[in-house]
């Protein structure tokens, strides 16, 4: 970028005093091919394929012969048409199954060590979508895009069918009898020799019971449970603090006053579904006293950072530091009881040797010492040790541990590994120490810090054997690869809280020929033949004996199982020990902070495909980045200045050199960034992923040279020369600059204000008055239920659950990252990220954007078909089947919400991949599945709706509007959707429709949307801050 | 109206069914086979032992 757009940024600024609303860089800058692509209604490439002039200079005869054999191969084709079903009733109905209605399981998600509690919707037997367990304490009813998009793995065409043996280097299927008794001679012949487990977090009390047992047979066993990011600094610091074991759960919720230093509490730092539920009770527009306000100090822009209050750019690697000098400025405030050694640590002294925004550093203090006792001080997890102890000692002077759960404490089966246990392991296989090893669903090859080189190490151990759903970098290198159970086919159990028990149960039995984990090592330790039921039974005699004798529970056991397993959760009692009072000593053994002036390189934890394992997972892969919108790809994402300093802007491949190891990556030039900053995420660069996550991106797993170091700082940067397309979703959508200038100011899409605004003017929204326009048509008089949605943009966090939940219910097909690129993406529901600010200090908006079902939408007049047109009941609906693809309705949408099958994705995607059979199992037969040619679009989920009002009539009543919850509305996490009827004045959704913060975006068009957004209120103090 | 002939009768209807044979014989599906278990039937089991419920219910237990 050059001095003239830097310029140009910084008038820009300077001139603005409202919030000038942009998207992206090229759109800051106006930049020329921006500009020029923007005066197109759609993206440059959108047609291509599609180019009528291809099918001119056809004669007439030409013509009807094409057509003639056209119709006699159609007509000869279509005995074998792909879409051929077959309908056949059952000979045996199973018990409390009805054709055409869902029954639902209660069911344990382990997606991740939050493990929770959820709810299975099946069809037929078929599992189809994957919702929040609503009697589970901890998500209530929610679930994270991870947990939702787990369907796809269940149905994934590349999981392993059987049993592999490797015959030097080629994988053969061999009979489970096979693989039972060879790897059961290699677990006796170990003798002295180690057995090492890997494996995930433990988090069901059964799975370690089983590995107990496993010990017991097996002497030589020894368990490495590990996670790539966990929260072991965070607990170690807490032991050294208060000599408990486990960091406690936080009460967000009575937070007045949050400060989060490098911590994504909303996004990847684990917990988040909890998390944002308790945030956003701190965001309620309707209880404006609970309002909290969030500072959030980082390098990188977050889920967390895009909706603070006051965002504060640091270097990472300084954040030591930072929480020293707010240790500094405590003290100098009058706070007492701070060591006097902390006195040198100044916001000044930052301030000259970093830089720091001191307005907002002064606020924060302030609030700090303001609401002693009502803030906390949360720090990342993937920070040194030391912050986290100077963390847990601001919280403690400043009285914040009234914040700490006293009811629910966290639980952890079998602690995880540090950096000392896995060089044990290593060094125990380069010793030849270790006879057979064991990869329970983990990757350790991938996973592992680089300066093992796990996948040569491995080489070394006579026996390895990976039980894993699919092909991995690990297993490829294994010996035995046995195919487990998804969650879905499983039995199991978690206890993520002290007393708080959830139950997995099989909502259908194996697809394929493969077993469930646990039953496959209990069948290692019983010399009978293997049962389907003996996990099943190891599980009910673990509840029996150890769990249900601590409930309360007046029924048998045998009642009290059946009632669980219909429940999904029980909760006993917990036992809280109240901690030590904190270790001063920790404080005088604290470390002098370092000066670091050189760049910084940090790693995170992908926003959506975690740690990589759910990199074959197209739904993931595919969902924009919640701040970024890439799609399909990591990145190095920097600071404008520090692009300008390397001389490189975005899809610039840059090197990054650190020891030995080095990656060649592009930069996205993200706003907000701090200099000399670097930010990757990992998960990405899989090269054994299947045909979807292999080669996705780039693996930067190779920089982590020990556990639990995310950050470094030996790095060196120079321009590879060349230059990698990322694909955003950002820009598309975006249209015709020269007549839109400042669309989003001028024409409100964007509303927001300061909650002090809001009290002292309820009505600040609507000073200048509302549109109210003639219309050339009559109103259509709305008498019975009108549907209606609405959206508070102060609780949307911009998270992105609600898009695969609507993907899943919908069945809509992921497309590509070549499809994204060419702006054909398929969600219904997107989320629209704007900065407002300076492009180093952004504030940032977040909102949702789907179908406003118009009462006067134009998409409905410009179709030459009719195939839509409008509900009795205000639904803007299709009729797919009467679509003839003109996108006339595309062209006119003002929302850009419309969406066009230019292909038949089922097919085109990865080879036909979405076509297969176990595909097909997933969709959601209450939805059409869409074919080539055929528009789409949100349809307020209009299959449940009929489903309520078949409900209704069949109980003889009206629906009413709150009997229905759309997809989306039942994801998110926070609760910032609200459906039903706009006329009904009783219903929540009434009062939300009817808000002085609600407005419709682009109501002067006088088309009458019936999606309501509540505009979003900053919680800044009262002196406006632009 | 012109008869047609007996000989050029049965030339069209055995062109007729040799172009059909070669048309469902002919491969234009081959590239699918690259994608495993493409042609796997699956069945649909119900574990029985699995306790279903309703969306929203009371809770059994607590």
């Amino acid at each position: 970028m050059s001095d003239k757009k830097t310029e140009q940024s910084e008038n820009i600024s300077a001139q603005k005093k409202d919030p000038d609303y942009w998207r992206s860089f090229r759109e800051l800058y106006n930049d020329p091919d921006f500009v020029k692509a923007s005066h197109n209604e759609f993206k440059e490439g959108v047609k291509d394929d599609f180019n009528p002039e291809k099918l001119s200079n056809l004669s007439r005869r030409k013509f009807l012969a094409l057509l003639g054999a056209s119709a006699a191969l159609a007509g000869a084709g279509c005995e074998d048409y792909r879409d051929k079903g077959e309908i056949i009733s059952y000979n045996q109905k199973p018990e409390n199954l009805t054709i055409g209605k869902p029954a639902y399981y209660a069911s344990t998600c382990n997606s991740c060590p939050s493990a929770c509690g959820i709810l299975v919707k099946t069809r037929e037997g078929r599992p189809i979508k994957i919702d929040g367990n609503p009697d589970h304490p901890v998500n209530k009813g929610k679930i994270c895009a991870k947990g939702q998009a787990s369907i796809l793995n269940l149905y994934d065409p590349e999981r392993i069918k059987e049993p592999l043996k490797n015959d030097n280097g080629n994988f053969r299927s061999i009979s489970w009898d096979q693989a039972d008794n060879e790897i059961r001679k290699a677990l006796n012949w170990a003798g002295e020799k180690q057995i090492a487990i890997v494996t995930h977090s433990v988090f069901s009390p059964t799975q370690k019971k089983l590995l107990d047992l496993f010990k017991e047979k097996y002497s030589s066993a020894r368990i490495y449970s590990y996670e790539l990011f966990d929260e072991n600094l965070r607990n170690s610091a807490w032991q050294k603090c208060y000599g408990t074991d486990q960091f406690p759960v936080i009460k967000w919720n009575k937070a007045k006053v949050i400060v989060s230093l490098e911590g994504d509490f909303l996004g990847t730092d684990g917990n988040k579904i909890e998390n944002a539920r308790l945030f956003a009770e701190g965001r309620d527009v309707n209880n404006t006293k609970s309002f909290n306000r969030l500072y959030v100090v980082e390098g990188n822009l977050s889920l967390t950072g895009i909706n603070a209050d006051y965002r504060l750019r640091v270097n990472p690697s300084l954040m030591y530091e930072f929480s020293l000098t707010i240790l500094g400025e405590l003290k100098k405030n009058g706070l007492p009881g701070i060591n006097d050694r902390f006195s040198v640590y100044t916001a000044d002294r930052f301030n000259s040797k970093y830089g720091l925004n001191k307005k907002y550093f002064s606020l924060l203090i302030d609030d700090l010492i303001a609401n002693r006792g009502s803030s906390i001080i949360y720090c990342g997890k993937t920070l040194p040790e030391e912050v986290h102890t100077v963390v847990n000692y601001l919280n403690d002077i400043l009285g914040n541990t009234d914040l700490y759960s006293e009811t629910e404490k966290p639980k952890q089966h079998h602690r995880l590994a540090d950096d000392k246990q896995l060089s044990e392991l290593v060094s125990d296989i380069n010793q030849g120490k270790v006879s057979v090893l064991l990869n329970i669903g983990a990757n350790p090859v991938y996973h592992f810090p680089s300066k093992y080189d796990f996948g040569k190490v491995i080489s070394k151990v006579s026996t390895v054997v990976s039980l894993t759903e699919r092909e991995n970098e690990t297993s490829v290198l294994s010996d035995y690869v046995l195919p487990v159970n998804h969650m879905l086919e499983s039995w199991g159990d978690a206890e993520t809280r002290e007393g708080i028990f959830s139950l997995q149960q099989p909502v259908i039995s194996p697809i394929h020929n493969t077993r469930q984990a646990e039953a496959i090592l209990l069948n290692w330790l019983s010399d009978e033949s293997y049962s389907d039921k003996a996990y099943h039974n190891f599980l009910m005699k673990n509840w029996e004996d150890k769990i249900f004798p601590t409930l309360s529970v007046a029924a048998d056991f045998s009642k009290f199982w059946v009632a669980a397993l219909h429940d999904g959760v029980v909760t006993g009692k917990s036992v809280i020990n109240k901690p030590n009072p904190f270790n001063q000593d920790l404080l005088f053994n604290l470390p002098e902070p370092v000066q670091n002036d050189g760049y910084t390189l940090v790693l995170k934890e992908s926003a959506f495909i975690g740690d990589g394992r759910f990199a074959s997972n197209g739904f993931l892969q595919e969902l924009p980045h919640p701040v970024s919108k890439i799609t399909w790809d990591n990145y190095a994402a920097i600071s404008k200045t520090t692009a300008e300093e390397l001389g490189v802007d975005n899809n610039d491949v840059i090197e990054i050199n650190s020891g030995e190891m080095k990656l060649q990556i592009p930069v996205l030039v993200q706003p907000g960034s701090s200099d000399k900053t670097l930010t990757i995420e990992l998960g990405y660069g899989r090269t054994t992923a299947g045909i979807v996550g292999t080669g996705v991106g780039f693996n930067a797993n190779k920089f982590l040279k020990k556990k639990n170091q995310f950050i470094l700082n030996d790095i060196t940067i120079s321009r590879a020369g060349f230059s990698y397309k990322l694909v955003s979703t950002q820009e598309h959508y975006a249209f015709d600059k020269g007549l839109t200038k400042d669309i989003e100011k001028k024409r409100g899409i964007i509303r927001e204000g300061t909650l002090d605004e809001y009290l002292k003017n309820p009505d600040f929204l609507y000073e200048h008055g509302r549109h109210e326009l003639e219309s050339v048509y009559n109103s259509h008089p709305y008498t019975g239920v009108k549907w209606g949605m609405s959206i508070d943009l102060n609780k949307c966090l911009g998270c992105g659950e609600c898009i695969i939940a609507c993907n899943v219910e919908n069945n809509i097909p992921v497309v590509g990252k070549d499809q994204v690129d060419a702006g054909r993406e398929m969600m219904w529901l997107r989320i629209d990220r704007y900065y407002s600010g300076s492009v180093e200090e952004p504030k940032v908006s977040t909102q949702p954007m789907l179908c406003q079902h118009c009462d006067q939408a134009p998409c409905e007049n410009v179709c030459p078909v009719v195939a839509t047109n409008h509900s009795p009941d205000g639904l803007n609906q299709m009729i797919y089947n009467r679509c003839v693809g003109t996108r006339y309705c595309s062209n006119n949408c003002p929302y850009k919400v419309r969406r066009f099958n230019f292909f038949n994705f089922r097919d085109h995607y990865r080879n036909g991949l979405q076509e297969a059979e176990e595909i097909s199992l997933m969709y959601n037969p209450e939805v059409t599945v869409r074919s080539r040619g055929v528009m789409e679009k949100c349809t307020f989920c209009i299959q449940r709706i009929s489903e309520a009002r078949a409900e209704a009539i069949r109980e003889n009543r009206d629906v009413r509007g709150s009997d229905v919850q759309t997809a989306c509305q039942e994801a998110c996490p926070t609760d910032a959707i609200h459906f039903g009827d706009i006329n009904n004045e009783k219903e929540e959704f009434y009062n939300y429709r009817n808000h002085k913060l609600g407005y419709y975006v682009l109501e002067e068009l006088n088309i009458h949307p019936n999606v309501t957004y509540i505009a979003k209120l900053r919680n800044t103090h009262p002196e406006k801050i632009s | 109206m012109n008869k047609i002939g007996r000989k050029k009768f049965f030339i069209s209807l055995t062109t007729v069914a040799a172009g059909f044979i070669a048309y469902i014989s002919f491969p234009f599906f081959r590239k699918k086979a690259s994608v495993p278990a493409m042609k796997n039937k699956i069945e649909v089991k119900i574990n029985p032992l699995a306790v279903s419920r309703e969306k929203i219910g009371k809770k059994n237990v607590g």
